[in-house]
C-alpha cells in the first residue's frame, strides 16, 4: 500500500469515526426521522462523489435510486391508478351485473363497465408479447393503437397549439396607447420582433444556397436593370442574420438550462448543509419532529 | 506573469466544484437582501388569480419531486398561499407517483398557517395521471374528470360526495387550471382553455421556458413562473419572505426547525452568487488560455 493510499484511508477512518459519534446519540433520540436524513445526505455524497473520480460509492447510489424509484413508480401505479380507475369499476360492474335485472340500464351500464375493463386489460397485455418472437407481432397491434392515437393528437396540436401562435405573430411596429399617441416601447419590441422573425424565416428559406455567391449573383440580375445600386451587403446581411437571432435563442436556452442544473445543485447542498450537518452542531431535531 | 495566467487554463475542475459549494452555501449563513421586481410573466398568473372570487375552484397539477424541488417548491408554496388567502378552493393532482407526498407538506403547512381544512377547503387527487402517457391522461382528465380521478386519496371519498367538488365533470367545471412542472402541460391549452375556455397558467423551470412565450403572447397561457425568479418573485408579493424570518427568530429561540416558506427567494441568493462565480470563471479561463496561446507561441520561438 503506498503512503498516499495509507494516509487517505486513516482520514477517511477518523472521519467515519466521527460521524458515528456524532450521529449515534441523534439516531436514538430521533429514531426513523434522523436515519432518514443521514441516508439521504450518504447518498447525495456518494453521487456528488462522482466529481472527484467514478467510484463504487456512485455506483451503490446509483442503483439504490434506480431501484427504489421504479419499485415506487410501479407500487403506485398500482394503486393510485389500475386500481381505482380499472380494477375497482370492472369488479364493481361485475356485482352490479349479477344483481341487477337483465336488460336494464343498470344491467348495460355495467356491462359496458366490463366491457371497457377487460377490452383495456387484454389490450394492455398485448404489450408483453414484445418479451417473446413468437408473439411479438401481438405488440405491434398495441403499438399500432398508440402511435394512431398519438398521431391524431399531434395533429390537433398542430391547429390548436400552432396556428394561434402564428396569427399572434402579426404584430404592428406602430403601437397608439390609450390617448392616441405613440408608445414607443411597445413599436420598438414589435419592430424587433418582426425583424427577427422574418429573418429567422428567411434563414429556413433552404431552395438556395445561403453564400456571399447567391447574394452576388442575385446582383448581377439587379444589374441589368437601370437600378445603379448596389444591394450585395444587403442581401448578405439578410442571408446570414437569421444566424444571429437563432444563436441569440440558444444563447437564452443555455442560460436558462444553467440555472436550472444549479438549482438542483443548490437544493441538494442545502440539504447537506442545512439540514444534516447544521443541526449535527446546533442541537436542533430533524424535519419532522 | 504570462506564466501564472497560463496555469488557469490547466485548474482542475474540481476547485471549480469546491468553489461552488461555498458559493451556494454562503446565502445560508450571510444574509444578503436582492432586490425582486414582479416581471410580466409572474403578473400574469397573480392577475389570474386576484380575479377568481371565493366561488370559484382551480385545479392544481403538481408534479414536482427532488429533482426539481429547487425551482418549483417555491411557485407551488406561493401559489397555494395565494389560493388559501384569497379563499379559493382548490384540488391537487399528479402525473408523478412521488408528485402528493412533495405537495402535502407544503399544503398541510399552509393550511395550518392560514387556518385552512381538508375536504373543506383543498382536496388531495394524487396520482391519476401515468406518467408514461400523460397526454392522453390529461385528455381523459379534462372530458371524465370523475372517471379519471373518482375519489380523493386521505379519506378515500367520492368527488361526488364533497359539495364544491360535486359539480365538477370536466375541465370546464374549473374556473383557473395551474400546473407546476418540469415544463408546461400544452394539453391543458389542447384540452381544457381550447376547448372549455378554463384560462391555464403555468410554473415551470427555467429551462423550459424559451419557447413557452409565444404560447404567453397568442394569450393560450396567461401567466409563467420562470423558474426559481418566479417563485421568488411571487412570494415577495405574498410577503412569505418576511414571515419566514419571523418564525425562523420565533423558532431559533425554542431550537426546532424553522419554517422555509419563502424557499425561492433563498434559492435566488445562492443562484445569483453561483452565477456570480460562472462568470468570473468563464472570464478566468479564457484569460488562462489567452495566456497558453502567448505561452505556447513563445516557446515556439
Amino acid at each position: 500500500m503506498t503512503p498516499r493510499r495509507r494516509l487517505a484511508l486513516v482520514i477517511w477512518g477518523v472521519v467515519v469515526v466521527v460521524l458515528l459519534a456524532l450521529g449515534i446519540p441523534r439516531w436514538v433520540a430521533y429514531g426513523y426521522a434522523e436515519i432518514g436524513v443521514w441516508v439521504a445526505a450518504l447518498s447525495t455524497l456518494a453521487i456528488f462523489s462522482f466529481l472527484y473520480q467514478e467510484n463504487a460509492a456512485y455506483r451503490l447510489a446509483e442503483h439504490l435510486m434506480l431501484g427504489t424509484s421504479i419499485g415506487f413508480a410501479i407500487g403506485a401505479t398500482i394503486t393510485d391508478i389500475l386500481r381505482p380507475n380499472w380494477w375497482v369499476p370492472m369488479v364493481q360492474g361485475f356485482e352490479t351485473l349479477l344483481r341487477s335485472p337483465g336488460g336494464s340500464a343498470e344491467f348495460w351500464g355495467a356491462a359496458g363497465a366490463i366491457f371497457f375493463g377487460v377490452s383495456a386489460g387484454v389490450i394492455g397485455l398485448l404489450w408483453y408479447g414484445l418479451f417473446h418472437p413468437k408473439t411479438l407481432w401481438l405488440s405491434r397491434l398495441v403499438m399500432g393503437i398508440v402511435m394512431g392515437g398519438g398521431a391524431g393528437l399531434a395533429i390537433k396540436q398542430q391547429f390548436v397549439l400552432n396556428v394561434p401562435q402564428v396569427t399572434a405573430s402579426f404584430k404592428s411596429p406602430i403601437v397608439l396607447n390609450d390617448v392616441g399617441g405613440l408608445d414607443a416601447a411597445a413599436s420598438i419590441n414589435n419592430t424587433i420582433f418582426l425583424v427577427a422573425l422574418l429573418l429567422t424565416i428567411n434563414f429556413f428559406f433552404f431552395s438556395f444556397d445561403h453564400s456571399r455567391r447567391v447574394a452576388e449573383w442575385a446582383q448581377g440580375l439587379l444589374d441589368r436593370f437601370p437600378v445603379g445600386l448596389r444591394w450585395v451587403p444587403a442581401l448578405v446581411f439578410m442571408l446570414f442574420s437569421g444566424r444571429f437571432w437563432l444563436m441569440l435563442a440558444f444563447g437564452v436556452f443555455f442560460g436558462n438550462t444553467v440555472m436550472t442544473r444549479l438549482s438542483v445543485f443548490i437544493e441538494r447542498v442545502w440539504y447537506l448543509v442545512d439540514t444534516w450537518a447544521r443541526p449535527l452542531f446546533s442541537g436542533v431535531p430533524p424535519v419532522g419532529q | 506573469m504570462i506564466r501564472l495566467l497560463a496555469r488557469l487554463d490547466r485548474l482542475d475542475r474540481r476547485w471549480l466544484y469546491l468553489t461552488l459549494v461555498v458559493a451556494v452555501a454562503f446565502p445560508l449563513f450571510v444574509d444578503v437582501k436582492l432586490p425582486s421586481r414582479m416581471g410580466h410573466e409572474a403578473r400574469g398568473l397573480y392577475d389570474a388569480i386576484e380575479r377568481l372570487d371565493s366561488k370559484s375552484i382551480v385545479l392544481v397539477h403538481s408534479d414536482w419531486d427532488a429533482g426539481t424541488l429547487g425551482e418549483l417548491k417555491g411557485q407551488f408554496t406561493a401559489i397555494i398561499a395565494h389560493l388559501f388567502r384569497n379563499n379559493i378552493k382548490f384540488a391537487v393532482i399528479s402525473a408523478i407517483p412521488q408528485g402528493p407526498a412533495f405537495s402535502d407538506e407544503v399544503v398541510d403547512r399552509l393550511a395550518a398557517k392560514y387556518g385552512k381544512k381538508y375536504l373543506e377547503d383543498w382536496v388531495q387527487l394524487g396520482y391519476r395521471i401515468p406518467t408514461s402517457n400523460i397526454s392522453q391522461g390529461i385528455q381523459s382528465l379534462s372530458k371524465d374528470f370523475r372517471g379519471t380521478a373518482p375519489t380523493e386519496i386521505r379519506e378515500n371519498r367520492d368527488i361526488r360526495t364533497i359539495p364544491w367538488m360535486a359539480k365538477v365533470s370536466n375541465c370546464g367545471d374549473f374556473d383557473l387550471l395551474v400546473s407546476v412542472s418540469y415544463a408546461p402541460y400544452l394539453e391543458y391549452i389542447q384540452f381544457g382553455y381550447e376547448v372549455y375556455g378554463t384560462p391555464y397558467v403555468a410554473g415551470v423551470c427555467s429551462i423550459s421556458t424559451t419557447n413557452m412565450y409565444p404560447l404567453m403572447d397568442a394569450g393560450q397561457l396567461k401567466g409563467m413562473l420562470v423558474g426559481a425568479r418566479g417563485g421568488a418573485e411571487y412570494e415577495g408579493i405574498m410577503g412569505l419572505p418576511e414571515y419566514d424570518a419571523q418564525m425562523k427568530a420565533a423558532e431559533r429561540e425554542r431550537k426546532t426547525r424553522w419554517s422555509d416558506l419563502s424557499y425561492a427567494t433563498k434559492v435566488i441568493k445562492s443562484q445569483s452568487w453561483a452565477h456570480l462565480l460562472l462568470i468570473l470563471g468563464a472570464i478566468a479561463g479564457n484569460i488562462g488560455a489567452w495566456a497558453r496561446m502567448k505561452e505556447e507561441g513563445k516557446k515556439g520561438k
